[in-house]
C-alpha cells in the first residue's frame, strides 16, 4: 500500500529540447540605439498591443517585478544556458558586445552595440571580426571589465567537458579546432582570439561568418574574468555587468536580483531599467501557476504561457484579454519527409502528402487558434525572407487538404493507389495524437501510415531521425519535427536544417539529408553578406528552394498566450528574444 | 404446573438461600433476521463447593449463560432478562461498571483455549499482576509475589523465573494451569470455567481436572463447568445440566443424569460418549440431525425434528411445548414420554448397548 | 539481536546492490547502447563528434561499462577523485557518499539531494503525523463506537477521501485556501530554521493532502484491525478480569490492533521520504520529487541514480527498522 505513488513525469522530456530550440527568432533591422525602448511612441494598450508598441509607457521607478517560470533556467551561467526566457534573463545582469534592440516585435531583432562602441568591423570575407569596449566598464564588484574577460569567456566554452549545455558549437567551430580549452591546457591560448589592449578585440575566424554581431549579442559571448570562474560552479552566482545582480539564488526554488550598483546608464543604450528587484519563483504545477498570475501574484510567466483552460477564461473577460497577449514564439512545427526512402525518392509521390495533409487538424491538436498559425512555408514571422501567404502546395481554403491534386500527384508519382509510409513519432505530449491524425488524412487518398515509436523519447531528435542511417534503416517516411533559430537571420535558421554541409552522422539536424545547390550557394552567400535586403532576398531564395525540394511540410507556427499584470509598465514583446516581454525594461505602475 | 421454576408469573422475587441461583433466565440477540433467543428460560442453583456442570452442543447457550452470569453482555445489544443471584446479590439489570468489580474477583472465569485467551504482547506475570492489582491495592511487587505463589500452586515448576514467560513459550496445559492461577489470584467464590479442557491433551485434561478439584476443595468455591464432554462432567460435577436450543432439557444429581436419563437428547449424548470403563458393544451413535436454529424454534418439543422416540408419543411433541418436569427431588426432565415409559426404554433398550 | 541486524543490513547491501546494478544498467548503460547518448542534450546544434565525444568524458561515459559502475560504486562507498572539472590535474574530489556528478549542475548528486531532502522530509513528517493522528483516532472511535454516529461519520470521512482523486482535493484546498479565503499566501518553501511561521504556511496543504487521503486508508485499516482484535479471546479475558474498559482498549486492544499498522506505516513513510512527486509538483515544493521529474526531463543520469539508489535505501532500511520494533513489540516474533 503506498501513500503517494512514484508516477514518473516522461511529459517533462521532450519540453526542454522544444525549449532550447526555440531560442530566438526576429529579422535584422536598423541599427543605433537609444536607453528607452522605441517603437510606438504612445503608449498602447489592449490585447496584443504589447506585440507592436510598448504598452502603458511610464517613466516611473522603484518596485519589484515579480516573474514565475514552471522550471527553473537550465543554468545561470550565460554560456550554458539554452533556454530561450533564460536568454531574455541574462539581459537583466549580463552585457555582451552587441545586444538585441529595446524595441516590441521585429524592431527587436536587430542587433545594436551593447559593450562595444559600435558594430563589429568585418573585413571584406567576413573572416575577422574587431570590436572596442567602452571604457569604465565595471562588473558588480567594482572591477574592469576588459576584452581579455571576454576572449576568456570564449575560452570557456572550448571545455565542453564542463561548460556546456549552451550553443558553444558555432565558436568552436569558426575560432579552432583544436584548442582544449582553459581547464585542460592552462598554459595554452585560443589564438585565433586575440586583444591588442583592453578595450579592443579580434576575432579571426577560420570561414566567413556574416551573422557574427548575432553571437556576440548571445549570452554565449559574455565576459567571464578568469579569476572569478568557479568552473562548473560558475551559474550560481555569475559575475554581473548588467543593471541588476543576483542576490539570491536557490536552485528549482527561486531566483533574485537586485540594482547593480556599479552599473552606469550612461554606458547601456540597450537598457534602461525602472525597478529596483526582480524576482523569479518557480512554480511547478501549472493550474497553481495560472492562479497566481490572474491573482496578481506573479506578474507575468517567464517560461510559458497560460494553459488553454484559462486561455477560455481570458479571452471570455473583456478586460483580462486586454492585458495579454498572444505572439508567435518562432518555432515552426512541420513533418520532415525522408527522400532516401522509396517511395519518397519521387518528388510527385512527397508532393501528394503535402496536398493531402490536413493542416487544421494538426493545427487543433496542437491546441487551436491561440496555439499557433497555419502557414505554408517553413520560415517563422522574424526570420527575415517571410513571405505573408506563401504556400506553394495549397491544400484547400480551410486547410484540410486538396484530395484531387493530391490523387493526381500518386498517378504522377506512379503509386495511384497510394503507399505504405512508416511515420515516426514520440509517445510522449501530442505524439499519439499527431500519428492518429496523419494515419486518418493520408488515409482519405490511400497512403497507409504506419506508427514507429522512438523507443527513447529523449534522443528522439539527436539519434533516431537525427541518424540518417536510421531513418534508411528504419524505412522512415514522415517524422514530426520542430524548429527555431538560435538567432533571428536566415542563416541561423537555415544552416543547420537545410545545408548540405551540416548533414551528420547523428545529432543531425537536416533530417531529411536535403543536398540542394541552390540553398548550398545561397547559405555560402549568406556567411559573407550583411545588407539587409540582400539577406532577406537570399532568405527567400532558400525558402523557395527548400519548398520546391518538399522535403519539409510546414504546417504551424506556434504562438504563445501570456497575460501580463496591468501594473506593468514599458512593457512589450521582444522578437529579439524570442517574442518574450523584455523583463529588464519593465516597470511597475504602483512602485511596488 | 404450579411447581415449574419457568413460569415467569411465579418468579419468585426474594433473595434465594443457594450461593448462586439462576431463576428463568432469557439471553436474545437482536439481529437483522430476527431475535436469537439463545437462552430461553433457563435455571438452576449452585452451592458453594459444589460444580454445576452444564453440557450440550455449540449453540445450545452454555457459553452465552456463563458470559451471562459474568456481565459480558450487558453492553452489547444483547438483551438480558430473569435473575441472576450471587451470595444474595442480584445481578441482573446491572450496568457492566457495576458488576465490573465483581468479575475477577468474587467470580471468576477460565476459558476453552488458553493461548488465545492469554494477551500475546504480555508475560504471564504481568496479566495475572493487573488480574490481582485491578481490585487489590497494592503494589506490583507484592502482586509479582502473589502471581508467583498462585503458579506455583496451579503447579508450574520454576515460577518465579517462569512469571517473566510469554504464553507462547508455554504448553497447552501450563498454560491452561496460567489461566486458572489467574482465575484464582483473586480468591473467587465462583469459578466458571467454560471448556476448560477441550483444548487440551487427554492426559493433561485429566491433570487440569484434577487440580480444579483440589483448588475447589481448598478454596472452597463454586464451580460451573461448561463442557460438551459428559465424560468431564461425570469426573468432576455434582450436579448436571443439560442444555438444548437454550433450554434445560433435564437437570439433576450427576447420579440421575448419567444412571436414570429421562430425555432422549440425554440419551444421544450418553450414546456419543466413547467410555474405556467398559466393552465396545457396537458403534458409537451420533445424534442425527443438526442443533436447531435459535430464531426460528421449533413448534412442539424443539428436540422433535431430531427425536427418534417421537412416534412413541404422537402429535403432542410437535404441538406442545413440553415443561421441565420433576421426576424426583432433584431430578427434572423436559420431555412428553412419561418417566415410567422411558425408564423402561433406558434401562432395557439403550443401557445394555452402552 | 545483535546477529539479526548484521545480517539484515548485509543483506539490505545486496539489495541496494542490485537496485544499483539494475538502474544503472537501466539509466547509464542502455542509452549508450542504443547510441542515445545524453551528451546530445548539452551539446547545442550541429554538434561535431569530437564535441559530443568530449561531453561524454565530461560526464564519465567514455569509458568501458564495467568500469563505470566499478567506480560508482567505489565512490558510494569511498569517494572518487576521478570526475573532471577541466582542472590541471583534471579531477576534484567527490567525498563518500559520492553518488557522481550531476550532468545538469555539475555539482556532487548528494550535495543536491541533501540540499532537497529537507523538503520532503518537512511533508513527510507533517504528513505522517496527520494521518497517524487522523487514521489512528478515527479508526479506534469508529470501532468503538460500531454502528453508532461516530462509525457512520467515519465512514463518510473515509469514503470521501478513498474516493476524492487527491490532484483534486489538492487543487480545491489551493482554490479554497490560498486564492479564495486568502488564508494563506500561494506557496514557498522556505526552510523551517529560516521562518518556522512561512515554513508551516507552506506545507500545511501538502500536509493536509498526502495525511487526509492516507488518514482514511488508514482509518479503515485500524477500524477493521480493532473490530478483530476486540473480538479476540484475550480481550474478553481481559474484561473478565475485571479491567475498567479504558484499560482493555488501550492497553490490551490498541497494542495488538496497531502493531500491523506501524509496520505498514514506517514503510510508507520510507517511500515518501524518497520524493512525494505528486504534491511536490502542485505545491512547487523542491523536494527529491521535483528533482526526480526535473533529472528524468534533463537526462541527468547520476541523478536519477542517485534518487534511485538513496530511496531504495531508506525503504530496505525501514523493512529492518519495522522488523526489529516488531520483535521488541511481538514477543512471539523473534529474530533470528
Amino acid at each position: 500500500m503506498a501513500i503517494t505513488r512514484r508516477a514518473t513525469q516522461f511529459a517533462a522530456l521532450g519540453a526542454a529540447t522544444a525549449l532550447a530550440l526555440a531560442a530566438c527568432g526576429g529579422s535584422s533591422g536598423g541599427g543605433g540605439g537609444s536607453a528607452a525602448p522605441s517603437g510606438s511612441s504612445s503608449s498602447a494598450s489592449g490585447f496584443n498591443a504589447a506585440a507592436t508598441s510598448v504598452v502603458n509607457a511610464s517613466s516611473k521607478t522603484g518596485g519589484t517585478l515579480k516573474l514565475g517560470a514552471q522550471s527553473d533556467c537550465d543554468s545561470y551561467d550565460p554560456a550554458r544556458t539554452y533556454y530561450a526566457y533564460c536568454w531574455d534573463l541574462q539581459r537583466l545582469f549580463t552585457r555582451t558586445l552587441m545586444a538585441f534592440k529595446s524595441a516590441p516585435g521585429t524592431e527587436g531583432t536587430a542587433v545594436v552595440p551593447d559593450m562595444a562602441t559600435g558594430p563589429g568591423e568585418a573585413n571584406a570575407d567576413k573572416t575577422q571580426w574587431t570590436y572596442h569596449l567602452q571604457p569604465g566598464l565595471k562588473y558588480s564588484d567594482g572591477s574592469v571589465i576588459t576584452t581579455k574577460d571576454i576572449k576568456y569567456g570564449i575560452e570557456r566554452l572550448f571545455a565542453s567537458d564542463v561548460i556546456n549545455g549552451g550553443p558553444s558549437s558555432y565558436y568552436t567551430s569558426l575560432l579552432s579546432d583544436t584548442y582544449k580549452g582553459p581547464y585542460a591546457d592552462p598554459t595554452g591560448d585560443l589564438t585565433s582570439v586575440t586583444t591588442p589592449d583592453d578595450n579592443t578585440i579580434v576575432f579571426a575566424l577560420n570561414k566567413p561568418f556574416a551573422d557574427f554581431d548575432y553571437l556576440m549579442a548571445l549570452p554565449t559571448s559574455a565576459p567571464v574574468p578568469k579569476a572569478k570562474d568557479t568552473k562548473a560552479d560558475y551559474g550560481k552566482m555569475p559575475m554581473a555587468s548588467g543593471p541588476f545582480m543576483i542576490s539570491s539564488f536557490k536552485a528549482g526554488q527561486e531566483t533574485d536580483w537586485v540594482r547593480n550598483p556599479n552599473w552606469d546608464q550612461a554606458t547601456d543604450k540597450v537598457r534602461s531599467p525602472k525597478v529596483d528587484k526582480v524576482s523569479l519563483v518557480v512554480i511547478t504545477d501549472p493550474a497553481d501557476a495560472d492562479k497566481r498570475l490572474l491573482s496578481g501574484a506573479v506578474d507575468t510567466f517567464a517560461d510559458t504561457g497560460v494553459q488553454p483552460e484559462t486561455i477560455a477564461q481570458i479571452v471570455a473577460d473583456p478586460t483580462k484579454k486586454a492585458n495579454s497577449d498572444n505572439p508567435a514564439t518562432g518555432f515552426i512545427r512541420y513533418d520532415a519527409v525522408f527522400q532516401t526512402v522509396a517511395p519518397l525518392d519521387n518528388k510527385a509521390c512527397r508532393q501528394a502528402i503535402f496536398y493531402a495533409f490536413n493542416k487544421a487538424a494538426l493545427l487543433r491538436i496542437n491546441g487551436g487558434a491561440y496555439a499557433g498559425d497555419i502557414t505554408g512555408s517553413m520560415v517563422p514571422t522574424l526570420i527575415p525572407g517571410y513571405e505573408a501567404g506563401y504556400d506553394p502546395y495549397p491544400n484547400g481554403a480551410d486547410h484540410t487538404g486538396d484530395l484531387a491534386m493530391a490523387k493526381q500527384k500518386l498517378i504522377e508519382c506512379g503509386q495511384p493507389n497510394g503507399f505504405d509510409l512508416n511515420y515516426a513519432y514520440r509517445n510522449v505530449g501530442l505524439g499519439p495524437k499527431a500519428l492518429a491524425s496523419v494515419s486518418e488524412n493520408l488515409g482519405r487518398v490511400g497512403i497507409k501510415v504506419h506508427g514507429v515509436v522512438a523507443s527513447d523519447p529523449a534522443s528522439y531528435y539527436s539519434t533516431f531521425i537525427g541518424s540518417p542511417s536510421n531513418i534508411v534503416k528504419l524505412k522512415l517516411g514522415l517524422a514530426g519535427a520542430g524548429w527555431g533559430a538560435d538567432f533571428p537571420t536566415p542563416y541561423g535558421f537555415w544552416q543547420s536544417i537545410a545545408n548540405s554541409n551540416a548533414i551528420l552522422p547523428e545529432g543531425n539536424s537536416n533530417y531529411p539529408s536535403l543536398k540542394d545547390a541552390t540553398v548550398d550557394s545561397s547559405l555560402a552567400a549568406l556567411t559573407k553578406e550583411n545588407d539587409p535586403a540582400k539577406v532577406a532576398d537570399l532568405g527567400k531564395t532558400v525558402d523557395h528552394a527548400v519548398m520546391d525540394a518538399a522535403v519539409y511540410l510546414p504546417f504551424v507556427l506556434d504562438k504563445t498566450f501570456f497575460y501580463r499584470n496591468p501594473r506593468l509598465t514599458n512593457i512589450y514583446l521582444n522578437g529579439g528574444v524570442g517574442n518574450y516581454y523584455d523583463y529588464v525594461n519593465i516597470g511597475t505602475s504602483d512602485g511596488m | 404446573m404450579t411447581q415449574t421454576i419457568d413460569s415467569s408469573a411465579s418468579l419468585p422475587s426474594a433473595p434465594p438461600t443457594s450461593f448462586l441461583e439462576v431463576r428463568d433466565l432469557h439471553v436474545t440477540f437482536p439481529t437483522d433476521d430476527g431475535m436469537v433467543r439463545s437462552v430461553d428460560g433457563l435455571s438452576f442453583k449452585v452451592e458453594r463447593g459444589k460444580t454445576m456442570g452444564i453440557v450440550g452442543e455449540s449453540g445450545s447457550g452454555k457459553s452465552v449463560t456463563s458470559q451471562a452470569i459474568l456481565g459480558l453482555h450487558n453492553s452489547t445489544r444483547a438483551q438480558v432478562s430473569g435473575q441472576i443471584w450471587l451470595d444474595g446479590e442480584e445481578l441482573v439489570g446491572k450496568s457492566s461498571e457495576e458488576i465490573r468489580p465483581l468479575r475477577g474477583n468474587k467470580m471468576a472465569m477460565i476459558f476453552q483455549d488458553p493461548l488465545s485467551s492469554l494477551h500475546p504482547f504480555y508475560t504471564i506475570g504481568d496479566q495475572i499482576v493487573e488480574a490481582y492489582r485491578v481490585h487489590n491495592k497494592v503494589s506490583k511487587d507484592v502482586a509479582k509475589k502473589r502471581a508467583i505463589e498462585m503458579l506455583d500452586r496451579v503447579g508450574i515448576p520454576n515460577a518465579a523465573k517462569r512469571v517473566d514467560d510469554y504464553p507462547h513459550q508455554f504448553s497447552g496445559g501450563m498454560r491452561q494451569r496460567v489461566m486458572i492461577a489467574m482465575a484464582l489470584v483473586c480468591d473467587p467464590q465462583l469459578l466458571i470455567a467454560d471448556e476448560p479442557t477441550t483444548a487440551l491433551d487427554v492426559t493433561v485434561q485429566a491433570q487440569i481436572l484434577d487440580l480444579m478439584r483440589d483448588l475447589q476443595k481448598e478454596f472452597n468455591s463454586a464451580i460451573i463447568l461448561i463442557t460438551h464432554d459428559l465424560g468431564v462432567v461425570a469426573e468432576i460435577a455434582d450436579d448436571v445440566t443439560v442444555m438444548y436450543g437454550g433450554r434445560a432439557v433435564e437437570q439433576g444429581s450427576v447420579r440421575d443424569v448419567f444412571y436414570s436419563p429421562q430425555m432422549p437428547y440425554t440419551w444421544g449424548l450418553l450414546a456419543s460418549m466413547p467410555r474405556l470403563d467398559r466393552d465396545r458393544k457396537g458403534r458409537l451413535d451420533p445424534i442425527p440431525g443438526n442443533p436447531p436454529s435459535l430464531i426460528n424454534l421449533p413448534n412442539g418439543c424443539v428436540f422433535s425434528p431430531r427425536c427418534v422416540y417421537r412416534d412413541r408419543v404422537g402429535a403432542a411433541c410437535v404441538t406442545d411445548r413440553p415443561d421441565l418436569t420433576p421426576v424426583s427431588d432433584t431430578h427434572r426432565v423436559r420431555c412428553h414420554i412419561p418417566a415410567e415409559q422411558s425408564q423402561r426404554i433406558w434401562l432395557n433398550e439403550l443401557n445394555p448397548n452402552l | 539481536m545483535v546477529r539479526y541486524i548484521i545480517r539484515r543490513l548485509l543483506g539490505a547491501l545486496a539489495v541496494l546492490f542490485i537496485v544499483s546494478l539494475v538502474t544503472f544498467g537501466l539509466f547509464m548503460v542502455v542509452p549508450v547502447m542504443t547510441g542515445a547518448s545524453p551528451a546530445y542534450l548539452y551539446a547545442g546544434k550541429n554538434p561535431s563528434p569530437e564535441l559530443i565525444a568530449n561531453i561524454e568524458h565530461g560526464l564519465g561515459l567514455d569509458k568501458p561499462i564495467p568500469e563505470q559502475f566499478y567506480m560508482y560504486m567505489k565512490g558510494i562507498v569511498a569517494g572518487r577523485t576521478d570526475l573532471t572539472d577541466g582542472t590541471a590535474d583534471g579531477s576534484r574530489p567527490c567525498p563518500a557518499p559520492c553518488f557522481g556528478y550531476s550532468f545538469r549542475y555539475q555539482s556532487p548528486v548528494w550535495d543536491i539531494i541533501k540540499d532537497r531532502f529537507p523538503v520532503t522530509l518537512s511533508i513527510t513528517v507533517g504528513a505522517a503525523i496527520i494521518w497517524l493522528s487522523l487514521g489512528i483516532g478515527v479508526g479506534v472511535l469508529s470501532a468503538l463506537r460500531r454502528g453508532g454516529f461516530a462509525d457512520r461519520a467515519s465512514m463518510v470521512f473515509i469514503l470521501l477521501f478513498l474516493s476524492l482523486p487527491s490532484y483534486l482535493f489538492a487543487i480545491l484546498l489551493l482554490y479554497v485556501f490560498v486564492y479564495g479565503l486568502k488564508w494563506l499566501p500561494p506557496t514557498q518553501y522556505v526552510p523551517l530554521t529560516e521562518s518556522p511561521v512561512k515554513w508551516f504556511q507552506a506545507l500545511i496543504l501538502a500536509w493536509i493532502t498526502i495525511g487526509f487521503g492516507s488518514a482514511a486508508l488508514y482509518a479503515r485499516l485500524t477500524r477493521a484491525n480493532m473490530l478483530e482484535t476486540m473480538s479476540e479471546d484475550y480481550i474478553r479475558t481481559a474484561v473478565a478480569k475485571g479491567l475498567p474498559r479504558k484499560t482493555v482498549v488501550r492497553k490490551h486492544a490498541m497494542r495488538a490492533a496497531l502493531t500491523p499498522i506501524l509496520t505498514i506505516a514506517g514503510l510508507d513513510i520510507a517511500f515518501l521520504l524518497g520524493g512525494a512527486i505528486f504534491v511536490e509538483k502542485v505545491f512547487s515544493l523542491p523536494g527529491l520529487g521535483l528533482l526526480f521529474v526535473e533529472a528524468i526531463g534533463k537526462q541527468d543520469l547520476p541523478v536519477i541514480m542517485g534518487l534511485t539508489i538513496v530511496s531504495s535505501l531508506f525503504i530496505v532500511v525501514a523493512n529492518i527498522i519495522v522488523d526489529v520494533l516488531y520483535s521488541a513489540v511481538d514477543p512471539r516474533v523473534r529474530l533470528s
